[in-house]
């Protein structure tokens, strides 16, 4: 569990074993989290962007659980969604 | 405003230790948060006089059902299952019981074992509506003298004697990352104190099945689990026509971040905390062990709330998104919601605020102490908004068509 302060987007991780963070703000213009780490721009509040990369067919873990895998390679800081994980 | 304060599972432990719980130990070793003195009308035709007589006295709680008869057997042994349900309930400390016909009384009384003082009155053997009034508020004068007698009273008790009903509703995403896994915390901090769980609204769980497959250690269990959720799955794909698991997550859902079924009913599911499932219930059963129960019931939130009133649950936690203002009126429900807007416009029908989480001012660790602060003031008798809005249905599920 992190959670962002006032510099960079805020965050939130829900379990120690997620490769993946959910966005808290509205900044979708600011391209780091509150933790330094650089992000895609542009995504919006309570979707995920990757931690690390994660390569085709590795699972994406949110609430320490497996919801999907990668269909594309993930770069560490990219946005995860309908498009590289199902 | 919130002290952004930094709190681990082991500073949730201290502080959880250094809170008293005072609670109505019921002579069956239940524990009661209240002490209602209950009107309950057992069938719809009692349900006019049952409010009449329980406006005579303030201290007392009308519960009305509109129950039926005619019914099919499933459905009648549902309306006895909630009758006697009710009758136990740890957070009743004596009844009224109006029923229409002296049989039924008299089967009732037969088949109530009182831990409470009870007394029943029969609306045929009345000599009308004054007459019917008068001797109901003569009984119920006669059940608050009783209960004085006893001295019913709060005494302390162990954290295990939190019973917890947890439901969400109005789901959104604040209540998916944050009100949700923070009940899961409290949940598995409650087990842990050798208290228990229900949870309930089978379909939420549709797509979670791996979840069951890993937290139900007992094979018996873990297939009812999953016959649950594909018969309701099922019902939802005849009902609708559509394939559920093709169609979700929705458009909404995909634009609001969810980006696959698991993902969705990981919101609910993150309510439940991490510890395994004890057992599957029917709707209403009460769970025969402490832990963490399943319990297969429709949807829609007053029903599942009255499901889990009658497994016995004697408090709720419940995950507030957009505002929905169920209530159960003899499990108090504390609403917990971190949705900005909700709280801007229904402040006063919440009783946990979490917002300071998407501001920053809030952590986890801050969230779990605000939420088991609110818990325990809560089981020690401060009143719950529902509480103070007299919020809360009792809806049994449908089951098959009347005779």
């Amino acid at each position: 569990m992190q959670l962002g302060t006032q510099r960079g987007r805020r965050f939130l991780v829900l379990s120690p074993a997620d490769n993946v963070a959910t966005l808290l703000d509205e900044d979708a213009g600011i391209a780091h989290l509150s933790d330094g780490m650089t992000i895609a721009d542009k995504v919006p509040f309570g979707h995920k962007v990757s931690l690390r990369a994660i390569a085709i067919g590795e699972a994406v873990v949110k609430y320490g659980i497996k919801i999907g895998v990668a269909t594309h390679p993930i770069e560490q800081g990219e946005h995860v969604h309908v498009h590289n994980c199902e | 405003m919130y002290m952004s304060i930094t709190v681990s599972s082991t500073d949730l432990f201290d502080f959880a230790s250094s809170l008293e719980w005072h609670g109505y130990r019921r002579s069956d070793g239940r524990v009661g948060i209240r002490n209602h003195r209950i009107v309950l009308s057992t069938v719809a035709l009692t349900d006019r006089l049952a409010a009449a007589i329980a406006a005579t006295d303030p201290d007392s709680l009308c519960i009305i059902g509109a129950l039926s008869r005619g019914l099919q057997k499933s459905d009648e042994v549902m309306v006895e299952r909630f009758i006697r349900s009710v009758l136990t309930h740890p957070n009743v400390g004596a009844a009224l019981v109006l029923t229409h016909d002296r049989v039924s009384a008299e089967r009732l009384a037969g088949e109530t074992d009182a831990a409470i003082p009870i007394e029943y009155l029969a609306f045929m053997q009345c000599g009308g509506r004054a007459q019917a009034v008068a001797e109901g508020t003569e009984k119920l004068q006669m059940l608050a003298s009783r209960q004085n007698k006893l001295e019913q009273r709060r005494s302390m008790v162990g954290q295990d004697a939190v019973a917890l009903a947890l439901e969400c509703g109005g789901s959104d995403v604040s209540s998916s990352i944050c009100s949700n896994p923070v009940i899961g915390d409290i949940c598995d901090l409650t087990i842990a104190a050798g208290g228990s769980a229900v949870v309930s609204e089978t379909a939420e769980f549709i797509g979670a099945e791996a979840v069951f497959e890993d937290r139900c250690p007992d094979p018996v269990t873990r297939q009812m689990v999953l016959d649950f959720i594909s018969y309701r799955a099922r019902l939802m794909d005849q009902d609708s026509g559509k394939d559920y698991r093709g169609t979700n997550p929705t458009r909404e859902n995909i634009d609001g971040g969810l980006t696959t079924l698991i993902e969705k009913s990981m919101g609910a599911v993150s309510k439940t905390g991490t510890t395994d499932f004890v057992s599957a219930l029917e709707f209403g059963m009460p769970p025969g062990a402490p832990g963490l129960h399943f319990m297969d019931t429709p949807f829609f939130s007053p029903v599942s709330l009255t499901g889990m009133m009658m497994a016995g649950c004697n408090l709720g936690l419940f995950a507030m998104g957009v505002f929905n203002p169920s209530g159960n009126p003899l499990c108090p429900i504390i609403k917990i919601c971190g949705n900005p807007q909700t709280l801007r416009h229904w402040r006063e029908d919440i009783d946990v605020e979490l917002d300071g989480y998407f501001t920053g001012e809030l952590d986890r660790g801050g969230a779990q102490q605000t939420v088991l602060a609110r818990m325990n003031a809560v089981f020690n008798g401060a009143e719950t908004a529902s509480e103070t809005f007299g919020e809360g249905q009792f809806m049994l599920p449908r089951l098959k068509d009347a005779l």
